[in-house]
């Protein structure tokens, strides 16, 4: 038993050394991530253009009006519109200027 | 800038030292991924609930698992997540008491077992601005009473453009071939997601499965994407030695998984295409290497290569049902001298050859049923599978449940599974905090060891080995 509990110990011994590893390495990046990297990251995977999204219903948002895309993003914000992926969070720590650029960056954007 | 990227590297060491101590058991999505995209666990995983992935969780996991600023926890907090796995098992037929586990956590029963399968913290997400982890530290309590670093990946990922074509590609480092992979046709995350620990497996199994429970490896490889339809990989494994894997507690037993020594090449390419609701994908992925039957890096070497085809195919009939099938043969070519020398194997040469098939339908990311069917074959060796090998010389003793009278590695079996996921799609208010899969599974083996009946010369049957497995998974 004092041998188990010995090399249990030993075992979990590296754990603090790795959390702490990790830990500050956690932080936001909201504040770094361009327009162009957020439409990367976050909605091409669903949206393409590059035939990666999650399934064939998903809307097409290149090249739509700014003003619409802006909109829309708002009320998945707030709420006002729900839809399993999009209201769940994806955009709850967008700025309004972020917003602003993303739309701007999906209005100037042409399909390939 | 300097500093802080001589911090990141200095902590991905850290971590790195850390892999070899990898015991693999099957992984799963976690809510802290989904805490950090802000998406539910329906976005990247196929049925609410890894590790089956979407194109989107493809992409995730191919970008390093850094996208997505929607913490919902606190920073510190936001990349761990837990995960605990329980289940009850029964068998057709009974076994002896003790066979599954015997230790200060008790006793085995003949059948019917309830044990908590192991539980695990995950450290999951972005860590650096293009370098994430997935690091899973298991707790078994019952069943090898052990802790573990059982799946490890932590990868650099960027992406261009290249004439028009574009690239995604990246370095990774990680405890085990097929870590780094999308499929559920490789080893690291093949379906069924979850087997039951206290029932009989037949005695052969490839070598790369094998490898995933227990040969501790660890090593890096490089990747591209090209169009998202040309995925290439390639890099190299290698195993800790024999005092590090006495110290992590994963020494002992049957050692014909054996050490890797030097580097293994590994090797992985696919292709897929997506055309509207079909998703498909061809693909094949091997590793070559030499092995210590004896985990003495200093002793006579075995030489194993084993070559995989896998493919996957989807089809959406509409946003509420999915089907898919997928299928993998493995061929192991495994040169054994030094085994036969050290009374592992009985012959200097052996192969052996493995074929999946499965289909699924999910409906709703809810409910899913599944029919699979397993077939291996190869050359019969009494020593590598009479369940304890051949020592000093001495005739092979048969391993009443898990031994092979006639030698043969050749199983059959059949396999229907039920599950239900009644979280993870965005419905909930605890979907970032808390997932449930609820499964079903039962195994029926016409071929087990060699032999429908009497497979081990002790009377016991193939059929003796159906199991009937209740598990639920609880992530959190």
């Amino acid at each position: 038993m004092k041998s188990h509990n010995q090399h249990i110990m030993r075992l979990l011994s590296p754990i603090p050394m790795l959390l702490a590893g990790c830990l500050p390495f956690s932080a936001s990046q909201a504040d770094t991530l361009s327009a162009e990297d957020s439409a990367y990251y976050l909605c091409s995977g669903c949206h393409g253009p590059d035939n990666t999204r999650v399934d064939f219903m998903s809307p097409n948002i290149i090249g739509q009006k700014k003003d619409y895309l802006l909109n829309q993003m708002k009320r998945f914000q707030t709420g006002q519109r729900k839809h399993p992926y999009m209201s769940s969070g994806v955009l709850s720590n967008f700025t309004p200027e972020e917003l602003d650029q993303l739309a701007t960056y999906y209005a100037n954007a042409r399909q390939k | 800038m300097k500093q802080r990227t001589l911090m990141v590297l200095y902590r991905i060491g850290l971590i790195a030292t850390l892999l070899a101590a990898g015991l693999m058991q099957n992984a799963e999505a976690t809510p802290a991924f989904s805490r950090q995209t802000g998406e539910p666990c329906s976005a990247c995983h196929m049925q609410s609930y890894g590790p089956w992935l979407t194109q989107y969780g493809q992409k995730f996991k191919l970008d390093g698992y850094v996208a997505g600023n929607a913490n919902s926890l606190p920073t510190l907090l936001n990349n761990f997540s837990a995960e605990s796995v329980s289940s009850i098992t029964n068998t057709q037929g009974d076994v002896p008491k003790g066979t599954y586990f015997s230790n200060s956590a008790g006793v085995s029963n003949t059948n019917n077992n309830v044990v908590n399968d192991w539980d695990a913290i995950y450290y999951t997400g972005r860590i650096a601005e293009k370098v994430g982890s997935y690091l899973q530290l298991n707790f078994s309590p019952q069943v090898g009473r052990s802790v573990s670093l059982a799946m490890a990946d932590i990868r650099y990922a960027d992406h261009t453009s290249f004439n028009d074509h574009h690239v995604n590609y990246g370095v990774t480092v990680n405890n085990a071939p097929t870590m780094s992979d999308f499929w559920m046709t490789t080893y690291a995350w093949m379906y069924p997601y979850t087997t039951s620990s206290v029932a009989p497996k037949p005695a052969a199994q490839p070598w790369l499965a094998a490898l995933m429970s227990g040969a501790n490896t660890a090593g890096a490889t490089a990747y591209t994407m090209i169009d998202n339809h040309f995925y290439l990989e390639g890099g190299g494994y290698t195993s800790q030695g024999k005092s590090m894997a006495e110290g992590l507690g994963v020494w002992g037993g049957s050692q014909s998984n054996g050490l890797l020594v030097g580097g293994a090449p590994y090797w992985r390419m696919f292709y897929q295409t997506i055309e509207g609701p079909h998703t498909f994908m061809i693909g094949t992925y091997g590793l070559s290497g030499n092995v210590s039957p004896s985990y003495d890096a200093g002793g006579p070497l075995n030489s194993y290569t084993e070559y995989n085809v896998d493919s996957n195919y989807w089809y959406m009939l509409d946003d509420d049902n999915m089907l898919m099938a997928m299928f993998r043969y493995t061929r192991d070519a495994m040169e054994m001298g030094a085994g036969k020398q050290g009374g592992y194997s009985s012959n200097a040469g052996n192969n052996l050859n493995a074929t999946m098939l499965m289909g699924m339908w999910t409906y709703k990311q809810t409910y899913n049923l599944s029919l699979g069917w397993n077939d291996q074959w190869g050359s019969s060796d009494l020593c590598l599978y009479n369940g304890g090998g051949c020592s000093g010389g001495a005739a092979p003793t048969i391993d009443p449940i898990n031994g092979s009278a006639n030698g043969s590695p050749n199983s059959n079996s059949f396999m229907v599974e039920a599950d239900y996921i009644p979280f993870g799609k965005g419905h909930s208010e605890l979907d970032p905090y808390l997932n449930v899969r609820l499964s079903l599974q039962y195994w029926a083996y016409t071929t087990f060891n060699g032999a429908s009946s009497n497979y081990s010369g002790s009377g016991r049957s193939a059929e003796d080995n159906n199991t009937m497995y209740f598990v639920t998974n609880v992530a959190f």
